[in-house]
């Protein structure tokens, strides 16, 4: 800092400590200090009054951009709901860039993305969303969808359990929590993983609404799980919350068959029929119901004529099929092959005892002709195409008293 | 106290070191509030010009209007503010002992907000440099230091602006060292230090803590993805070449045209800057908003492909056609989008696990930034600041590093450089500041210089220096050289009887010079190149003579010197 001294006057070199030019020296010093402590003063204050005048226009410039970033996002909206996915995330993007602290504009951005098929960019945005808030559970609900779209099986469920224990910032927390887990359980089950999905659903059925159709469809996954027992309750529970819903008679008359309780499955199916008569799916499960029942040789309370022609009937029906079975030139192993001749040999053999009087006399042949039944429609519907009717009615029959049985 | 009990010198120098210090805190938080308030400017001009959803006509006629309007007030009121601002920073610094007029940061706002806010593609970093350097300069002068302070007020004002321009108060430090002075232990650092912090606590105190971008969190995923990152440094130099060629060529191209149209130029740059906003909107302004959407995969591979490409090109038409603003933010722009664009590919291609795109549009943006500005150290820190990870640092470097080598070996001379040789301003390199108070070509030289008319014919130039025993003439005047001729080729012209061809028809090819401020080693080196006669020119006007050095000035400097060696150790004894 030993460098020439200026004149702070005039600028020219001094020399013997004084100005050689304009002569200045110790007053010079004085007026100096002086002069720069009152422009510092003013400097100072002229930047706090541009300091308070710049913030008032970042202020005015940041409620523009949110003005702005809000008419994009409304036009964005406009544009998705029309089905316009590519407008709408162009739209959405700027309502991002005009404000980036609104965290709607980002989802609806990654809405629209995955709208559009999109779903890595979807999947960016996201991230980053959730890097600043990892406990959202629409920002998680997102993220699991986009991953279960893309097979990432661990990453959708990691995702779907963020989003069920995460932050719900609506009202409507409760109700989006259950959504979510319908939603998981529904994911699950196209994974074939019931066991997960049951649990998940056996949660989900500790804190039902008092909603008929959620009940409904809550139900229905406990039934594609294969928990008709489950599934019926719930059934029940929708119908007495609302007699007139045939989807909830449908699903208990179908938890009812697959529980083999086709007494009550009769009657709920007939009640869905009743209420939505177009129904074909309800319709053959009913004609299927009613033949079992029609048919079942060893249902308490019949005659024994009954008896003997329901088994008569059936055995008939059941030779007739074996035989169509054997007469098919489908390519099958010979040990399959071996395996009907011999259900053919046995019916053959069995059939001149099947008499009314021999049935009557010997209950045992009775269940030896059901047991051969079941035997006969439980092959043939393995290897000799569609059963009919009646020969599914038959081969339920058959299994209901062989699980008796058991 | 009284006043004569203290030196009066050593009070000046307590006054001058008090007042400095207090003077970089004002000019911290002044020249923080000008680079804000520009910001804001530009983003208000830019809402009104173009509201929300302008129409293809105006989208055309509002950058070629305005273009007109600001070519005018550069042409007639602010010619020193074309351009980025750093360049002519680092001239004042280097060559104008920090002196820059009142009028350059004043112009530099209101041609800067205009430009960039009626959507020239150019960055707001460089102006807001100019800016600052241009506050700090007056404020220096107007509190009357001495000429050594007000020109290390320079960078001072400059670190502020940059560090409140773009929120990276280590990087604006570092670019000030690194770009501006030119040297990374300069004894400035400390007061640019404190104007930089100054800037930044003001700036984020009225915009907030927010980044300018929202930056991913970086994950080098698997050890193979440093030679993805390598390709990013080839792609981040080739497209960084590309960049600085095509806009030195078409700013060469400009400067060809009459000088009277200089006023229409940035018209017609904003005529073509119109059109392309048609189809890419995207590349108007300063153009951050999409760098964060590279840098968060929200752009697709074609948008980032096409964007990089379109944003070049832009850039070069917008700062070519001579309007006001910089190349800072345009090589983020062009990093983030190439980068962004190598990521998405790597992503997809590599045979291993990657990072995300976002991660390379990072990278991308400091290779770009090492590429075009070379100011690799300024580049790693930036991005350092941005992320605050160091685990970025490697892939960084390697990045840098590639672009850096590519760029300097097939563009040796650095952009700001070779654009302020387009000006005619030399600025010292490293070795010459170096050199400092050592002998300098300046000691050697002789001012007393003969020329040759340039309208001369061969023959009035032979009986012109017939009597002279000179190698070589400058032909031209003083303040204009337009070029040299050797005693030898006028002979020989003579001889075989081209008397009446113009002397232009002699010249010299690939004439070397020096500057004043050249040391000696490197003026002896050149005038071996030189054929016998070394032309000294201005730094500011690289055509205007201050001297020549030939054999004889040499010889005389050589006596001079031992006879004062020979006087000194005379006395000594």
């Amino acid at each position: 800092m030993q460098g020439p001294l200026h004149c702070p006057k005039c600028g020219h070199l001094l020399e013997s400590e004084r100005c050689p030019r304009c002569g200045c020296a110790e007053r010079a010093v004085f007026r100096l200090v002086q002069r720069e402590i009152v422009l510092l003063v003013l400097l100072s204050a002229a930047a706090v009054a541009m300091f308070l005048f710049t913030r008032a226009v970042a202020a005015a410039n940041r409620s523009m951009n949110a003005r702005v970033a809000a008419t994009w996002y409304e036009r964005g909206r406009q544009r998705l709901q029309a089905g316009d996915s590519q407008a709408a995330a162009d739209l959405f993007r700027r309502a991002t860039i005009n404000n980036r602290e609104q965290p709607k504009y980002q989802l609806a951005l990654a809405d629209a993305l995955a709208a559009g098929n999109y779903d890595e960019e979807a999947r960016q945005v996201l991230l980053r969303l959730r890097d600043s808030s990892p406990e959202d559970g629409n920002i998680n609900l997102q993220l699991a969808r986009l991953a279960a779209k893309r097979g990432a099986g661990s990453d959708a469920v990691l995702y779907y359990h963020h989003a069920l224990y995460g932050r719900w910032v609506s009202a409507q927390a409760v109700t989006q929590r259950r959504e979510v887990r319908l939603e998981l359980a529904r994911f699950l089950l196209s994974r074939q993983q019931n066991s997960s999905a049951v649990s998940e659903l056996l949660m989900l059925s500790a804190d039902l609404p008092q909603d008929p159709a959620f009940q409904t469809q809550t139900a229905q996954l406990f039934l594609d799980a294969g928990e008709p027992a489950q599934a019926l309750s719930l059934f029940t529970r929708a119908i007495r919350l609302d007699k007139k819903s045939d989807e909830a008679f449908a699903g208990a008359g179908e938890a009812s068959f697959q529980l083999a309780d086709y007494v009550h499955a009769r009657r709920y199916l007939a009640a869905a029929l009743q209420q939505n008569p177009g129904s074909q799916q309800v319709r053959h499960l009913l004609s299927v119901t009613e033949m079992v029942l029609s048919y079942d040789p060893l249902a308490p309370h019949l005659k024994t004529e009954e008896r003997n022609r329901r088994l008569i009937a059936g055995f008939n029906q059941a030779l007739l099929r074996i035989r169509d079975c054997l007469g098919l030139q489908a390519e099958r192993p010979e040990s399959a092959q071996a395996a009907f001749q011999e259900l053919y040999g046995e019916a053959q053999t069995l059939r001149p005892g099947l008499r009314p009087r021999n049935l009557t006399r010997d209950p045992e042949l009775l269940r030896s002709g059901v047991e051969l039944i079941y035997r006969i429609e439980e092959a043939a519907g393995k290897g000799c195409g569609e059963p009919s009717e009646l020969d599914r009615a038959l081969l339920l029959i058959g299994r209901k008293r062989a699980g008796a049985e058991q | 106290m009284s006043i004569s009990a203290v030196s009066i010198v050593e009070r000046l120098r307590l006054r001058e070191s008090q007042t400095f210090l207090a003077l970089t805190i004002v000019i911290g938080v002044l020249a923080g509030l000008a680079a804000v308030l520009f910001t804001l400017a530009i983003e208000g001009t830019k809402h009104l010009l173009f509201g929300l959803a302008p129409s293809p006509a105006r989208l055309v006629l509002v950058p070629t209007i305005v273009s007109l309007l600001t070519g005018f007030l550069l042409a007639k009121y602010f010619p020193q503010v074309r351009g980025s601002g750093v360049p002519q920073t680092e001239a004042a610094f280097h060559v104008q002992q920090g002196v820059i007029s009142a009028r350059v940061p004043l112009g530099k706002f209101l041609t800067g907000v205009l430009c960039i806010g009626s959507g020239h593609s150019m960055g707001r970093e460089g102006p807001s440099v100019q800016i600052g350097a241009g506050i700090a300069s007056v404020l220096g002068r107007w509190l009357r230091l001495s000429p050594e302070r007000v020109k290390n007020l320079v960078p001072v004002g400059a670190a502020a602006a940059l560090s409140a321009a773009f929120n990276t108060p280590v990087a604006a430090v570092l670019f000030a060292l690194e770009e501006i002075i030119g040297d990374m232990n300069a004894a400035l650092i400390g007061s640019t230090v404190v104007a930089s912090v100054s800037a930044v606590i003001v700036e984020r105190s009225i915009l907030g803590n927010e980044t300018l971008f929202r930056v991913p969190a970086y994950h080098l995923v698997h050890p193979a993805e440093l030679l993805a990152y390598v390709a990013l440094g080839i792609v981040g130099g080739a497209v960084s070449l590309l960049f600085c060629k095509g806009l030195l060529r078409l700013r060469a191209l400009f400067f060809r045209m009459p000088a009277r149209s200089a006023v229409f130029q940035p018209a017609v740059g904003g005529l073509i800057i119109g059109v392309l906003l048609i189809f890419f909107p995207q590349v108007m302004g300063v153009g951050y908003e999409y760098v964060d959407q590279a840098l968060n995969g929200g752009l697709l591979l074609k948008t980032m492909l096409a964007l990089c490409f379109v944003k070049l090109l832009a850039t070069v038409i917008s700062y070519a056609s001579g309007n006001a603003g910089g190349i800072f933010a345009p090589s983020l722009y062009l990093g983030a989008m190439a980068g962004g664009a190598v990521g998405v590919l790597v992503h997809r291609f590599a045979p291993f696990a990657t990072g995300d795109p976002g991660a390379y549009a990072l990278v991308g943006m400091g290779t770009l930034f090492a590429g075009i500005i070379r100011a690799p150290m300024t580049s790693v820190f930036m991005i350092f600041e941005l992320t605050q990870d160091y685990q970025i640092l490697v892939p960084l470097m390697i990045a840098n590093m590639v672009a850096f080598a590519i760029s300097r070996h097939y563009q040796p001379v650095p952009i700001y450089h070779a654009l302020l040789h387009q000006e005619g301003v030399h600025l010292p390199v490293p070795p010459t500041r170096a050199a400092g108070a050592t002998l300098q070509a300046g000691d050697v030289m002789t001012r007393d210089v003969t020329f040759i008319p340039q309208e001369s014919s061969v023959g009035d130039c032979w009986k012109q220096v017939a009597e002279n025993d000179a190698k070589a003439f400058l032909v031209g005047s003083a303040d204009l050289l337009a070029g040299l001729v050797t005693r030898q080729s006028i002979e020989e012209a003579v001889r075989s009887g081209k008397s009446s061809e113009p002397v232009a028809s002699l010249f010299v090819k690939d004439w070397v010079h020096v500057h004043e401020n050249h040391p000696l080693d490197l003026t002896l080196e050149r005038f071996s190149q030189s054929p016998g006669l070394l032309p000294v020119l201005s730094r500011t006007k690289t055509r205007r003579v201050e001297g020549v050095i030939t054999l004889e000035t040499i010889m005389r400097f050589m006596d001079n010197s031992s006879s004062e060696a020979s006087g000194g150790i005379t006395s000594a004894t």
